[in-house]
């Protein structure tokens, strides 16, 4: 076993992503070079979401998702999900990461899943 | 994109699957996740009407048991033995928030839970139903326990990162991988869950152990395992010859076996 400390281990290319806010304000979605793509609808827990990603050149530059909002519950875990989903496909891109490794738990692993389903090459 | 990407919600977690080959027909994809519904019928504590249930109610004897529940209640001995008891699947059904659930036993010896083991065996056989259909590219991730066949795209080589300990949306590490496995145990969010049996303790400085292996369900176990061994686990999986490992300690020390750290990319 070699010891390292962990905050040397990643290169800042790697972890350090255009923050969500940049990227945004850089291409916003509704400019004439970004298109909409319709992206999978994934099953979760509380139901279909169906995802559109804004799309220019080979960068995800938004991600948006339709899902169902009839619960509370739905509601709730949603708004928690979907930003950090939106966080977390953007800055998976820059290190261009099919799927993430982590101890299984539910809020965790289900933002890590989504997230997972959307790296699909090219993006 | 040719191929498949789907999420569902099996054996309380989220299992994707990624499929990148065009010719693989969707009903693969349904088969697969068919089976891990089937495996959670028939393993699951959280249900009074599992196999596993039955047997730990003392209803159903392991001999009459379905020959996949012998197999994979063999393996856990046989993972315990070579643990020296840090996997044990007679323990975690003792665990107090396992042994509350319908089909744990509530404590009756020799029950068993067997869900450390179960996943990644059952995300591998995933797999194979998978590559009985034709598919050579995929990605099989059973709740962050997961392995990958082929290749994302031609030329491309599958990139996993390994969750950082305390900061969602960071990773600890990105290994560039072929055919292989990684399972990661950790406590970073749920609070302390796995318990070494022989002290009966938390183990209360390592806060995160992955091991990458050909096979996910040893990779899942030995990776439980090491976690439960505390400071002592780093070693012992240092000179384990089927898996690599990382350990991280809550000092932010990180532990990597050489052919781990050859994988890494960054």
């Amino acid at each position: 076993m070699t010891i390292h400390r962990l905050n040397a281990l990643i290169s800042a290319s790697a972890l350090v992503a255009t923050p969500v806010s940049a990227a945004l304000t850089a291409v916003p979605a509704t400019a004439a070079s970004t298109k909409r793509v319709s992206g999978p609808t994934v099953n979760m827990r509380w139901g279909g979401v169906r995802v559109v990603l804004y799309i220019s050149g080979r960068r995800v530059t938004d991600v948006h998702a339709a899902y169902p909002t009839e619960r509370s519950r739905s509601q709730r875990i949603n708004s928690n999900a979907i930003p950090i989903l939106r966080t977390e496909v953007l800055r998976a891109q820059s290190s261009r990461i099919n799927a993430v490794s982590g101890a299984t738990d539910t809020s965790g692993a289900y933002k890590r899943s989504l997230a997972t389903a959307l790296r699909t090459a090219g993006i | 994109m040719p191929g498949h990407a789907r999420i569902e919600d099996v054996m309380g977690m989220p299992v994707v699957i990624h499929v990148r080959d065009e010719q693989v027909p969707t009903e693969a994809v349904d088969a697969a996740f068919a089976w891990l519904r089937w495996v959670d019928a028939v393993f699951s504590t959280y249900r009074a009407d599992s196999e596993i249930a039955r047997l730990n109610r003392g209803e159903l004897a392991e001999r009459d048991a379905d020959p996949l529940v012998q197999e994979v209640l063999d393996a856990c001995r046989a993972l315990r033995e070579r643990t020296g008891g840090a996997f044990d699947a007679e323990a975690a059904a003792r665990m107090a928030e396992v042994r509350v659930r319908p089909g744990a036993g509530a404590g009756r010896p020799g029950a068993v839970e067997p869900a450390g083991y179960v996943k990644g065996w059952a995300a591998a056989k995933a797999w194979e139903l998978l590559e009985q259909a034709g598919a050579r590219n995929a990605l099989v991730d059973a709740g962050g326990d997961l392995l990958v066949r082929g290749r994302p795209a031609p030329g491309e080589r599958w990139r996993v990162g390994i969750q950082h300990p305390r900061e969602d949306g960071r990773v600890a590490a990105v290994l560039e991988l072929g055919d292989m496995a990684v399972a990661t145990s950790g406590t970073y969010r749920r609070g302390r869950h796995i318990v070494d049996p022989a002290s009966g303790a938390a183990p209360c400085e390592v806060v995160s152990v992955t091991c990458v292996g050909r096979d996910l369900a040893v990779a899942d176990a030995l990776a439980t395992a090491g976690f439960a061994m505390g400071r002592a686990g780093a070693a012992w999986l240092a000179v384990q010859p089927d898996v690599e490992a990382m350990v991280i300690l809550d000092d932010d020390t990180v532990q990597f076996t050489p052919g781990f750290d050859a994988l890494r990319v960054s």
